[in-house]
């Protein structure tokens, strides 16, 4: 559903806004959140571009569909404040790590100490908005369809908030990269693209490799019976503690997962039916 | 198992219709991949061939027609429907098998049953056969694992088959264990596929699936590509390609990988999900990975959907992220709880430290890491490692990211209730997870603290307060007073402790300087003992037997002192056991631990609780059991008759050993049609004897004469005879009145929890409770739910009254030789006696007739001949008639013997002078054990000869048993593989006999070496048995080494060698 979010700072970001703004006008734009309105939506110099298809409105004398431009700005660190913030940041093994791997670290805030805005907005003032459309409110359904794109956009691009903050992506990559811990992140970040011709090859065909047979036709036991199976060692016969544990080596709402709700949620019921429904064998019942 | 609950009312029908309608038959089947994603094929061969013409001179000959092996697997297993023809090809399958050329080799499994030597194979061909397809293989292999409910002694599951379950099995517990993730399959597409779409269609196809995790797949398919057979890649839906030299097989480890991956699939294809779960993943490429609701159930690599390159592209790097393998990396981050101090109990440092794998001991703390020396900092690389570990694990407790958030991480600080979820819920989950977690000591549970209730037995000394009024003895009604008092680390709790624990209640708390954690439950009830204020407590013996088994679980402990209590205090330290004096009247002597094996006994008796000595076999319990009688008559005569119960093919070596060890005990068999019938009589008949003997077939048939005597003790050799609880035996038993019980049992009896309770019910009747209560309490949470902690309170409820050495115990090997030389006695059937008597008779005749004429002939061809009797009926007979364990007390005994050496895992030699009867052996021990049984006779082959003790002796192969002619098996050969002996007929020459038994004992036998000697009473078998004792004094240069000195032997000598004894030969 559109106006909720998956992560903590796409939630913030939208209480901010629900804080600032009329919440029944700011709600009033959700639906022109989706592809069908906006046409275009691009970051210009950390300003939100955007130009949204409007309504055919009689009244006010709109016979064919019009479109608006729609510009949303965060205010801006300022460059004296920028190589502090990003020193700090470059710094600080947690941040570094949780940026690469796609997340806001919460405590990201105690970066922008001492500059005149944190990361999230805080006050009304940080946030300027306009729209070309007619209707003299703020915000327009338009601008407020815009920001509910933004905070579903930031949920799998927290480097947008710093864009938004005037440190562009290039120059935040750059400077983690020249730090320590972001620069032995870096190899991992850039790992080799994969290429779906590898997966295809490393497919097992069906007709596996055939070959003639090394033993020796006169060796019955070699191909009747081979070597007595040792049994499967105790330790291998524990459940994990945490229902989906190995898919938790990575964060939830991984990029392939579209939806809302928690793919970890959905993925430990989809592991702990299939261990419920195995067939009845040696190795027991469930 | 399906049709479990059938087996025992058709048992009967099952078992004629089986050996009317079924001739011998092996079951195969393999894994046969293909586009589909592969199917799981059933093949057969039978013994006797298909009984019908082939229509295809490719048609293997003895292969299972596709209606017979579908008859056949319904027949026996009748749970299993799951198969059916394959569903696209006509029924055949191929495989390459090796043979002669005209003819496949049958199987090893096959071969037991097919007379005559199957000949060297030489070349591989290909033959069709008759296949089923298991439409879900995992549950269908699940099946067959289990015995079949009908046609046991003729259907037997080929190793190929086993083999595939030991994969599957190995593939459940990776799932069990949620080792695999949702994966996207890539196929090329074919060029004509693409050549006919136009417009560029990719080159390739995704498909929604699943794949196991990296270092679960290896984990499998390196334990087991090597013990793959060759036949599980021997099968082709078409007819084989030639691989150039001969025909293809398939790559093992391909062939493994696509089972499991196939199989995979299928697993999470056959799970019902929920429309609520279905909806939760809709839209996502996961939704396609799971079963299609109401659909046609998807096989395979996942349905073919469009998915797009992107979205593979997204899959592709987080499984990348996921399935790279830091754990291979050496160094790894550890995580270790240290203590809070007592002035900030808030404190508690969780420090991070790095590991080696290769070096666990290797431990340094991170924060030393950073800063290792001033100059340079570690190499990115390593930081790199330490960054990804740690932002794994901060993923899973994100506690974590906090101690990340700085310029050296080095840890986090956390408060008490953090370190209690630290250690309760997160430390487990991050050991799940492969990371390496130390806990503080008092948290392991080695050094884990706790409260405990200690309660202390009183009594004033004496049995006067505790004996129960008629024996003197104590029981398990007798009544012992407690002391209960609260303690920790064995020390009492002093009131301001228990006032800081109240006030706690529960979590983690500071005592004496050291912490611990108090489980709310815990401290409610022990304040019912705090306040109670150490006031007395009664309790009967079995209660407080009870109560201390469980007593790990509920935190108490049992302190055993004065005069009773130190009494009781042996039942579980056998450490202070009172060691007596080997009975004066004993003649031999008892080893060092066979006394302490009758000691343990008599102490038992003295406390009025009933044992069970559960020795292996081969270390004496017999006169183990005779040195008690001895020690009790000698000290209170006339206490009255020892009634001993035993299989009937033991009855005569009881008979014996009793004679030779203790020829001063008065000793009855009552056995026979001519044994004494009524009460009166038959208590007039044991009137004086001290060991009456009898069967279990009479205990059960004379339970109203035996349970009318009052038995001064009851003793049950082999008692696991006795465990179906509900048996007309078992009851029988049960029902004889005795003041001391006694079981003796030489296959372990806790693993298998009814036999159990059986047991204990001859021993100590009411003890483990009723048997519905038992199936409830006790067998139900350990087989179902695997319940240690019931598993460990049976143990302790059990564990005092079973003595159970074995033969490999330190302080056993210390008292036996490494040789054991053993005579096993037994009896003739009255079949074999009557067969017995015609000989002799017609021998007589014949002798009479010759008059010296040709005697000698005659005499050698009537030793060979009784000989044959006392083996088997159907040796000397040679009419095909049954070689049945019933016909024979010899054949039952060894039976009995080889299932006590199977159930220990271990292997024997059976030396026979006859081939036919090595060829019996052979047969019937391949039905009882399974497939891994040789026999090697004058006929076999070097080449074969050489083989077969070259895999008898590989420590790769599963134990065996290798039934030799002593002639062809008796000299030259090595078989420490084997630490059993038995010679089943008996040989003049010791010497020869010695030679044959150094097969095992020899350079290379790592174990001690039992030999049993079979030897039939009254008969022949026994006067040679007493000639080889007496001419052990003899030089051997006055016999040779064969029989033909006896029979220049004096016809009256010969006369009395070969004599039946009957009053002592023959048990029914």
């Amino acid at each position: 559903m559109r106006g909720t979010s998956t992560t903590w700072w796409g939630r913030e970001f939208l209480e901010a806004l629900e804080q600032f703004m009329d919440p029944g006008r700011l709600k009033r734009g959700r639906s022109y959140a989706s592809d069908h309105r906006l046409v275009r939506f691009q970051l210009e110099s950390g300003e939100v571009v955007a130009r949204m298809r409007g309504n055919i409105n009689p009244y006010f004398n709109v016979y064919r569909t019009p479109y608006y431009n729609v510009r949303i700005r965060l205010q801006h660190v300022g460059p004296n404040h920028r190589d502090g913030i990003l020193a700090k940041l470059g710094a600080n093994a947690g941040w570094v790590t949780r940026l690469v791997i796609g997340e806001v670290p919460p405590s990201v805030t105690e970066a922008f100490r001492g500059a005149p805005v944190g990361l999230l907005p805080r006050r009304r003032s940080e946030l300027r908005s306009s729209c070309s459309c007619p209707d003299w409110a703020n915000p327009c359904k338009h601008v407020a369809g815009a920001y509910y794109r933004l905070a579903e956009l930031l949920d799998h691009d927290p480097l947008l908030l710093f864009e938004l903050r005037g440190i562009g992506r290039a120059t935040l990559r750059e400077a983690l990269a020249q730090s320590e811990f972001g620069s032995a992140l870096q190899a991992e970040a850039e790992e080799r693209r994969p290429d779906p011709a590898d997966a295809a090859k490393s497919r097992v065909p069906p007709e596996l490799g055939n070959r003639v047979s090394e033993a020796s036709p006169s060796d019955m036991r070699a191909f009747w019976r081979g070597r007595a199976l040792p049994p499967v060692p105790m330790d291998e016969r524990q459940s994990p503690p945490v229902s989906a544990l190995l898919l938790r080596r990575e964060a939830d709402y991984p990029e392939f997962w579209p939806r809302r709700n928690s793919f970890l949620d959905a993925m430990a019921e989809v592991y702990e039916r299939v261990a419920k429904h195995l067939p009845a064998g040696p190795w027991g019942r469930n | 198992m399906p049709g479990q609950g059938r087996a025992g009312s058709n048992a009967a029908t099952a078992r004629r219709e089986s050996s009317a309608n079924l001739s011998p038959s092996v079951l195969h089947g393999t894994w046969l991949p293909d586009e589909r994603g592969g199917r799981f094929l059933i093949w057969g061969e039978a013994a006797l061939g298909t009984g019908r013409p082939l229509p295809h001179e490719k048609d293997h000959p003895f292969h299972l027609h596709g209606k017979s092996l579908d008859a056949l697997l319904s027949y026996a297993w009748p749970g299993l429907d799951d198969f059916g023809p394959p569903a696209d090809s006509p029924g055949k399958a191929w495989v390459v098998l090796p043979g002669n050329g005209a003819r496949p080799s049958p199987s090893l499994d096959l071969q037991a049953d097919i007379e005559g030597d199957a000949g060297e194979p030489t070349c591989w061909g290909i033959w069709r056969v008759d296949v089923l397809e298991a439409k879900d293989p995992l549950a269908v292999l699940g099946c067959l694992a289990s015995r079949p409910t009908r046609g046991a002694d003729t259907i037997r599951v080929g190793q190929d088959l086993r083999f595939w379950q030991g994969l599957a099995e190995r593939l459940v517990w990776a799932v069990r264990r949620h080792e695999y993730l949702p994966a996207i399959h890539v196929e090329a597409r074919g060029k004509r596929e693409r050549r006919k779409k136009t417009g560029g269609a990719p080159p390739w196809r995704f498909r929604a699936g699943w794949e196991l995790a990296q270092y679960a797949e290896e984990r499998i398919v390196g334990t087991l590509a090597r013990a793959m057979p060759g036949s599980c890649a021997a099968m082709w839906l078409d007819e084989p390609p030639d691989a150039g030299d001969g025909p293809a097989m398939r790559d093992s480890n391909a062939l493994l990988h696509h089972f499991l991956t196939s199989n995979l699939q299928h697993l999470i294809q056959r799970t019902r999900f929920t429309l609520d779960l279905m909806r939760r993943v809709e839209d996502s490429f996961v939704a396609k990975a799971l079963p299609r609701m109401a659909h046609e159930r998807v096989s395979g690599f996942g349905a073919v959907q469009p998915i797009g390159e992107s979205t593979w592209m997204q899959w592709a790097r987080w499984r990348n992220r996921i399935q790279r393998s830091s754990r291979d990396a050496d160094e790894c981050v550890c995580f270790r709880l240290a203590d809070a101090k007592g002035d900030s109990p808030d404190a508690w440092h969780l420090e991070w430290l790095l590991s080696s794998r290769s070096d666990p001991s290797l431990l340094v703390p991170l924060a030393d890491f950073w800063h290792q020396n001033s100059v340079a900092r570690p190499s990115s690389v390593r930081i790199r490692e330490v960054l990804i570990q740690l932002g794994q694990a901060a993923r899973l407790y994100d506690r974590l990211w906090e101690g990340m958030e700085s310029p050296a991480p080095s840890g986090v600080v956390l408060d008490r209730d953090d370190a209690l979820d630290f250690l309760r819920q997160q430390a487990p989950m991050l050991q799940g997870a492969g990371f390496r977690v130390i806990v503080p000591a008092w948290w392991t549970s080695a050094g884990r603290r706790r409260l405990r209730v200690r309660l202390t037995t009183q009594g004033s000394g004496g049995q006067g307060e505790a004996g129960s009024e008629s024996s003197g003895l104590l029981g398990f009604d007798s009544i012992v007073k407690l002391t209960p008092q609260v303690v920790l680390d064995g020390e009492p709790l002093e009131p301001l402790e228990w006032e800081r624990i109240v006030a706690a209640k529960e979590g983690l708390v500071e005592i004496r300087g050291q912490w611990m954690e108090l489980q709310s439950d815990d401290v409610a009830r022990l304040e019912e003992y705090w306040e109670s204020g150490g006031e007395p407590q009664s309790t009967t013996v079995a209660d407080l037997l009870r109560m201390e088994a469980d007593a790990d679980e509920s935190g108490m402990e049992v302190v055993y002192r004065d005069g009773v209590g130190q009494l009781l205090a042996g039942l579980r330290n056998r450490d202070g056991l009172q060691e007596l004096a080997q009975p004066a009247s004993f003649v031999g002597r008892l080893r060092d631990y066979q006394v302490r094996g009758f000691s343990w006994l008599a102490y038992l008796e003295s406390l009025g609780l009933g044992a069970c000595l559960a020795d292996d076999m081969g270390l004496g319990k017999t006169i183990q059991v005779l040195a008690l009688v001895l020690e009790d008559q000698a000290r209170d005569p006339g206490s009255g008759a020892t009634l001993l119960i035993a299989p009937t093919s033991v009855l005569g070596n009881w008979q014996r050993e009793a004679a030779r060890f203790a020829p001063s005990l008065e000793c009855r068999i009552h056995h026979g049609p001519k044994r004494v019938k009524g009460v009166a009589d038959f208590k007039t008949w044991i009137a004086g004897a001290d060991l009456v003997i009898v069967s279990f077939g009479v205990a059960r048939l004379d339970v109203a004469t035996l349970s009318a005597v009052a038995w001064h003790r009851l003793v049950v050799d082999e008692a696991q005879n006795a465990k179906n609880p509900i048996a007309a035996v078992t009851k029988a038993i049960r029902r004889f009145k005795a003041r001391r019980r006694i079981a003796l049992t030489g296959t372990p009896v806790e693993n298998r929890l009814m036999d159990l309770w059986s047991l204990f019910s001859l021993i100590n009747p009411g003890y483990l409770g009723t048997v519905t209560a038992f199936r409830e309490n006790v067998e139900r949470p350990i087989m179902r739910e695997k319940d240690r902690a019931v598993t460990r309170r049976l143990r302790g409820m059990v564990q005092p009254f079973i003595l159970r050495r074995m033969k490999t115990d330190r302080a056993i090997i210390k008292d036996l030789p490494d040789k054991v030389e053993q005579k096993a006695f037994c009896n003739l059937t009255p079949e074999q006696a009557t067969l017995y008597e015609a000989v002799l008779r017609k021998v007589e005749r014949d002798l009479e007739k010759a008059e010296g004429f040709g005697g000698r002939g005659l005499m050698l061809g009537a030793l060979v001949k009784l000989k044959q009797v006392c083996n088997h009926p159907a040796q000397f007979l040679q009419d095909g008639s049954k070689f049945a364990e019933s016909r024979s007390h010899k054949l039952a005994r060894v039976c009995e013997m080889l299932d006590e050496i199977e159930s220990e895992n271990e292997s024997a030699l059976v030396f026979t002078q006859f081939a036919e009867l090595g060829r019996m052996l052979e047969l019937l021990f391949r039905r009882r054990y399974g497939g891994a049984v040789y026999y090697l006779h004058g006929g076999t082959s070097r080449v074969r000869r050489e083989h077969m003790v070259e895999e008898f002796q590989n420590p790769d192969t599963e134990r065996a048993i290798f039934v030799l002619s002593l002639r062809a098996g008796g000299t030259g050969l090595t078989l420490t593989r084997a630490n059993h002996v038995i010679h089943f007929d008996r040989w003049w020459n010791p010497a020869v006999e010695n030679q044959a038994s150094d097969r095992a004992y020899r350079i290379g036998q790592e174990k001690r070496v039992f030999v049993h000697k079979m030897v039939t009473m009254g008969t022949l078998d026994e006067r040679i048995d007493e000639l080889i004792e007496s001419k052990k004094q003899l030089a051997e240069d006055i016999v040779g080494s064969d029989e033909s000195w006896l029979a220049s032997l004096d016809i009256d000598v010969f006369r009395k060698l070969v004599a039946l004894d009957r009053t002592s030969a023959v048990v029914g």
